[in-house]
């Protein structure tokens, strides 16, 4: 018997998508579909839009007048390059971790319960447990629960970057984008990082953009490579890596290129 | 043991070239340098020890006469040899606390709006605008506040705000009374509008530092602009911000022209409502300064100026202290 496929639900879909900053053509004509509790990689040398497509998902561009997108962008059936979509809601459904960690000005505690309270009101209890939540989901529970109060700029740059990713957990996504997320770590934090995603995997959508080829064959399902704005090549993450069927892909894989 | 480096220098590295005249004589310019640059250091220090020991030195007569009464006494009467501060250290007070309430908002308005909602073409200048209205010397500010402010704003302001704050609990003292024009709080907003230009660039500067990913990793958790620039980027920018209003704060308590030509001059205390005229420490000594007869009047405005002078001292430390213990609690600072 042949081993059975799981069926796969499309979260994110990019049909006939374009990106312009200005009047520069940065994505081209890019179809793709993201699954559901995946692990999904954006892999391309730099300048390649590999960034520009991750931003899109949350309309992050939304926010600099002279960047626009074409085309259309799914989000659990819904378009999200409609007029009328609330961004912020949008923005609750998809968090972001950036290249570098950004713990705000607050505390640990406050850093988490920040986005969630600007989504719900919960009691005091509610909050903490959500706090806790979060900070467990991101492997971090342990090396702060004694000093909840203390400034999360106190932490080191590992901590802070989980710090990050509970933060955006805390207000429950369904995808989560990582643009890069391990650039600015040592070694050891970059581990602890990609074991995280392992572990957040299947509970949410991960998207994850990184200029470290090993990287993306440790940690994802899928994997996209992308090239002068275009998606060359996308397939399971092994075939990319083993099998790729574009020369293009092969060459930057093998570093003959990149 | 001294000779040692001495002797691994000479075996391991070439002799050292003579020195040369050119050399020498650059040696000679730094420490010139370095003596001028401290020399005008050590200048400030002691001009302003020397203003300080010149003051209380003026002020000696009425310090000794009055005492420590004369920081409360509301009583200001050159004919009989009497002197209180109060009135003119209370004028001084109200109109920077009112300049600062109405300034202190409207600069982050437009340091906002500069930042983060202008569209490009414009926040160039209209940053430079702003920046302007600094530049403008404060004797125009006092002619154009008695000569085209005063007049609208006792015939269409006045009225009407006392109309509408005037019924409200202990509020309403402070709006009541006639619309008079001068006052209190024409000098207030006069000040106020000159003080935005100083506050709102500060803000603007302070709220351009702060790193774009930080504000977009609010953003993406799905804040409004508003809830980015109070929850982010005020905290993140604290120390610049209070910095800012501190700086607004002590122009206002050391203005002088301009509250000269709008606060009346009365040296009477008339009442809590800030329609009424008072006076300010700084105008006071602007006014009576060259016609101040005898010792003990000269010396009562002096030490008037002793205490305008404490009073921004007390302010600067204040604001020293307030951000030092921000740091210490934040950790971030600008």
């Amino acid at each position: 018997m042949p081993t059975q496929e799981p069926k796969l639900t499309t979260q994110i879909r990019f049909q006939d998508f374009n990106f312009y900053y200005g009047a520069f053509h940065a994505l081209k004509n890019i179809q793709l579909d993201i699954y559901q509790g995946l692990v999904t990689a954006f892999i391309g040398p730099s300048g390649c839009g590999k960034s520009t497509l991750l931003r899109t998902i949350n309309r992050m561009y939304s926010l600099y007048p002279g960047q626009r997108a074409e085309g259309h962008l799914f989000i659990d059936d819904e378009d999200a390059l409609a007029n009328d979509v609330d961004l912020n809601d949008l923005r609750k459904r998809v968090g972001m971790v950036f290249q570098k960690p950004t713990p705000f000005p607050m505390s640990i505690y406050d850093n988490i319960a920040y986005g969630v309270r600007l989504h719900e009101r919960l009691s005091r209890g509610e909050m903490d447990a959500r706090v806790e939540w979060a900070l467990k989901k991101a492997a971090l529970w342990d090396e702060v629960k004694t000093k909840l109060k203390q400034e999360g700029t106190s932490l080191s740059g590992g901590q802070q970057q989980r710090l990050c990713i509970a933060r955006g957990i805390a207000v429950r996504p369904r995808v989560l984008l990582l643009d890069e997320p391990t650039s600015a770590l040592d070694p050891i934090s970059t581990l602890r990082i990609e074991e995280l995603i392992s572990e957040l995997r299947g509970e949410f959508t991960i998207v994850i953009v990184t200029h470290n080829m090993q990287q993306a064959a440790r940690v994802s399902d899928y994997t996209a490579y992308m090239y002068l704005g275009e998606l060359v090549e996308y397939n399971k993450t092994d075939v990319i890596f083993v099998k790729p069927a574009k020369k293009e892909t092969e060459d930057y894989i093998t570093g003959r290129f990149g | 043991m001294q000779k040692m480096p001495s002797s691994i220098t000479s075996s391991s590295l070439p002799p050292p070239s003579p020195p040369t005249r050119g050399r020498r004589r650059l040696a000679w310019g730094d420490m010139l340098f370095h003596r001028l640059t401290q020399g005008f250091a050590v200048l400030t220090l002691l001009l302003l020890s020397g203003i300080i020991v010149s003051l209380i030195w003026g002020a000696w007569p009425a310090i000794r006469e009055f005492g420590v009464s004369f920081l409360w006494k509301a009583e200001w009467n050159p004919p009989m040899n009497r002197f209180g501060a109060l009135i003119p250290v209370y004028g001084t007070l109200v109109t920077s606390a009112v300049a600062l309430v109405i300034a202190v908002p409207v600069s982050f308005g437009i340091a906002f709006f500069l930042t983060e909602l202008a569209p490009g073409w414009m926040r160039k200048p209209l940053g430079i605008a702003v920046e302007l209205l600094a530049g403008i010397p404060s004797i125009v500010y006092g002619m154009w506040g008695l000569l085209v402010f005063v007049p609208i704003f006792s015939e269409y302001i006045q009225p009407p705000l006392a109309k509408a704050l005037g019924p409200l609990p202990i509020i309403g003292a402070l709006f009541s009374g006639p619309p008079l024009g001068i006052g209190i709080l024409a000098a207030g907003i006069v000040l106020a509008i000159m003080i935005i230009p100083f506050i709102a660039s500060v803000m603007r500067d302070v709220f351009e530092i702060t790193p774009a990913i930080l504000k977009e990793s609010s953003y993406a958790l799905g804040s409004t602009r508003q809830e980015v620039i109070w929850n982010v980027v005020l905290p993140y920018t604290r120390v610049g911000v209070v910095g800012g209003i501190m700086l607004g704060l002590g122009r206002a308590l050391g203005e002088t022209m301009a509250v000269t030509f709008l606060i009346g001059n009365i040296n009477s205390f008339q009442g809590f409502s800030l329609f009424l005229p008072g006076n300010s420490i700084a105008s006071a000594l602007a006014n009576e300064f060259t016609e101040a007869s005898g010792e003990l009047h000269t010396s009562a405005l002096i030490e008037l100026g002793l205490i305008l002078f404490l009073i921004t001292f007390v302010v600067l430390s204040l604001s020293k202290l307030l951000l030092m213990r921000l740091a210490k609690s934040g950790g971030t600072q600008t």
